[in-house]
């Protein structure tokens, strides 16, 4: 199974003034974005995507719905 | 962004990115109760939804793509009752903030309490007046300096779902916005329940109550609630002093009492079944 | 019938099928009037009910319409004080609703039985903001009948409140009302949003000619919202060009077909003199008015029926035809500035000796011949 996380760059209102999705990620899959939206705001960006379990957290607490989760059926 | 939400159907496209400040608990909510609608396959076009004046009036209207009443401050429930007793076959839902439904309308939640009229009242709970810049609300706590007690708040709060059963609501639930989805849960329940339903949703200000209580960030705000919440199954046994600090969650209330839009509608029933064709 | 009782006829006779109100004395009868006869209607779901408090009574007023039934409240001058906010709300999200103030004595408590015109500015002026209104006035138990059809029908037609200003006399007195079979009625529903309507894009506010009402429970996934707001509800609260649009589109919507609305009953023709009054006053004009032609004083009545609009071009054409105005308002003259400020020949003006009683001819006598010299 792939999972694909989507961060709308566009919705989102930044890791330092809220950051949820970081924090309640048990597999630290987040880290802040190196660089800026065009809101000036670091969005997290999923760079350890591979420990991702699924859970949701990230897409459930997100109080701006920026964050989809997709689970996929991958053939390799 | 080509992904969409699972979630996106329920949401006016045009109000698609919302005005929260970053953080806000307001935005956990709103996806709570969305996914309370989406599993219960209910449709968006059978609800009315109505809110007063504050951020947490913001969480249905413009959001929420349904019909929507964004009223005076205070009156949310006022209006509702109204379209609840004209269109008493309509999920009816109020979402507004501790000030709107607590202080200026704290008379018409008491009544339409009393009455057991069948709807869901969610009270946001931010412990301040948020969208003003800071001020005290009734449930703001004891000594916390605000815009309007910049000497410390010299007054004492109350617990809103001690009012709402005092009152009479039927259905009453308390959940901090770390509980998502105990809050999608309770939605439902009261969703289902015939009566009036009131459920007070802890929610963090981090810009507002945030600063001011020197509670910080939106995640040291969040972890609060998660560290602090007590449910009613072990809080029952706990003393008052235990208790001082906690937010005690859980479902408070629930109970089966005659409901107001059925008694008028069992009324109308009664005069139909006579004979006789009295015109109007 | 008494008066209330007409008026709440009327009500049910135009299609009301909601009312929420307060007991406030003398406005009560009309409340339970209804609380009777709406449960037992038969064409609609009736609905009737007894709120805390006149601000929610106007609030559930309000909502109810929004659902699409015909609503109401009925109250007297502390109840209109308390409801003024609802009517801007009433006014801002174009909300047919009728308002009936049964008048009382006041300022405040006042005297609950007292008859006095004295809230007729607050329908035009009493909510904050810029906003017009529409309001009449009835002088008689007949008119508590056909006026609240009339009222009705106009809320429906301009999407709006609708104030009827009755008083303590016109409200507690039994007089004969002749109702006419349903089918001579004339009744006016608003036009609702077609099927289809997207409240994303569709106007559904803010037009002159009145846009079709979408009301809830039709799957147009309607925001209605006092905020201020563009024609498809969108809230704009930061530019002071929608606030613009947002004032001039809804006074204009009244102002523009102020031709339909405003009535009046001028019989001032070849008069020298033209007695204006309005509600029960009316009634001791038009005696006054006989006795004084009666000993060759030549006068005529001319009655506003609809107090807001005003009828400003009505009373400035008559003006060029009499050589002076007599107001007669059982009040302090609130009216009377606006008469004044329409009015090309003099304006006189007489209260009651005893404010809250009703005009004595000879008292009028004396003032009309004072004016003839």
């Amino acid at each position: 199974m792939g999972i694909k996380i989507s961060v709308d760059e566009h919705l989102c209102k930044g890791t330092d003034g809220c950051g949820l999705c970081m924090h309640v990620c048990p597999k630290n899959v987040y880290d802040k974005s190196e660089h800026l939206t065009k809101w000036g705001v670091k969005a997290p960006d999923p760079v350890r995507i591979a420990d991702c379990n699924g859970c949701n957290m990230c897409m459930i607490y997100c109080p701006d719905l920026a964050i989809v989760i997709e689970k996929t059926e991958e053939s390799i | 962004m080509n992904t969409t939400h699972d979630l996106d159907k329920y949401i006016r496209p045009s109000a698609r990115r919302t005005t929260n400040c970053p953080g806000c608990g307001n935005g956990i909510l709103a996806q709570s109760i969305l996914r309370a609608i989406d599993d219960e396959k209910l449709d968006m076009d059978d609800f009315t939804f109505v809110s007063g004046i504050g951020c947490a009036a913001w969480i249905p209207s413009p959001f929420f793509y349904a019909d929507i009443l964004h009223t005076t401050h205070g009156r949310p429930i006022a209006f509702a009752t109204g379209i609840k007793l004209a269109s008493p076959d309509r999920n009816v839902m109020v979402v507004s903030g501790d000030g709107d439904l607590l202080a200026i309308g704290g008379n018409h939640l008491i009544h339409a309490a009393r009455r057991n009229i069948n709807m869901t009242v969610i009270c946001v709970n931010n412990y301040i007046y948020g969208m003003t810049g800071g001020q005290v609300a009734p449930t703001t706590p004891m000594g916390l300096k605000t815009m309007t007690t910049p000497f410390g708040n010299l007054e004492n709060f109350f617990d809103p779902c001690k009012l709402a059963i005092g009152s009479g609501a039927t259905y009453v639930a308390r959940w901090t916005v770390y509980h998502a989805l105990q809050i999608t849960r309770a939605v439902k329940t009261a969703l289902n329940h015939k009566g009036f339903s009131f459920i007070e949703i802890v929610s963090q200000c981090p810009v507002q109550f945030g600063r001011k209580s020197g509670m910080g960030s939106t995640t040291a705000m969040f972890d609060h609630y998660k560290e602090n919440a007590v449910n009613i199954s072990k809080a029952k046994d706990m003393t008052e002093q235990e208790l001082a600090e906690k937010i005690v969650v859980g479902e408070l209330l629930n109970i089966e009492k005659p409901v107001l839009d059925d008694e008028l509608a069992k009324l109308r029933t009664s005069f139909r079944e006579r004979s006789g064709d009295a015109e109007d | 019938m008494q008066g209330n009782v007409a008026c709440a006829e009327g009500a049910l006779a135009a299609g009301c099928s909601f009312m929420a109100g307060y007991p406030i004395t003398p406005a009560t009868e009309v409340a339970e009037r209804l609380a009777n006869r709406l449960p037992a209607l038969r064409k609609e779901d009736g609905v009737f009910i007894q709120m805390e408090d006149e601000i929610s009574s106007l609030a559930a007023v309000i909502g109810a319409s929004w659902t699409g039934k015909k609503a109401m409240t009925a109250t007297s001058g502390p109840g209109i004080s308390l409801m003024l906010e609802h009517v801007g709300y009433a006014v801002g999200t174009e909300a047919p609703c009728v308002i009936v103030d049964v008048q009382r004595g006041g300022p405040t408590t006042g005297i609950p039985i007292v008859e006095l015109q004295g809230d007729m500015v607050q329908p035009r002026r009493g909510s904050h903001g810029e906003y017009q209104i529409i309001a009449i006035a009835p002088s008689s138990a007949q008119d508590m009948f056909d006026h609240t059809v009339l009222a009705f029908n106009l809320a429906e037609k301009y999407r709006t409140p609708v104030f009827l200003m009755a008083d303590s006399f016109v409200g507690h007195m039994r007089e004969e009302v002749v109702i006419p079979e349903p089918e001579d009625i004339e009744v006016v529903d608003r036009i609702i949003a077609p099927e289809g309507f997207n409240s994303e894009t569709d106007q559904g506010f803010l037009s002159v000619d009145v846009a079709p009402m979408p009301i809830f429970g039709r799957g147009f996934k309607s925001h209605v919202t006092s905020s201020c707001h563009t024609e498809t509800g969108k809230r704009n609260v930061t530019d002071a060009y929608a606030l613009d649009n947002f004032i001039r589109k809804l006074s204009g919507k009244i102002e523009k077909n102020r031709d339909d609305i405003v009535c009046v009953e001028d019989n001032t023709d070849g008069a020298e003199i033209a007695i204006f009054s309005y509600g029960i006053i009316h009634r001791a004009a038009l005696e006054a008015s006989a006795a004084a032609c009666a000993e060759g004083l030549n006068t005529g009545t001319f009655r506003p029926v609809t107090i807001w609009p005003f009828p400003d071009r009505e009373i400035a054409e008559m003006s060029k035809r009499v050589k002076a105005i007599l107001v007669l308002e059982n009040n302090l003259g609130q009216l009377l500035p606006y008469v004044k400020a329409e009015a090309s020949c003099p304006v006189h003006f007489l209260e009651p000796e005893i404010l809250g009683t009703m005009h004595d001819v000879e008292r009028v006598l004396v003032k009309l011949r004072e004016i003839s010299r």
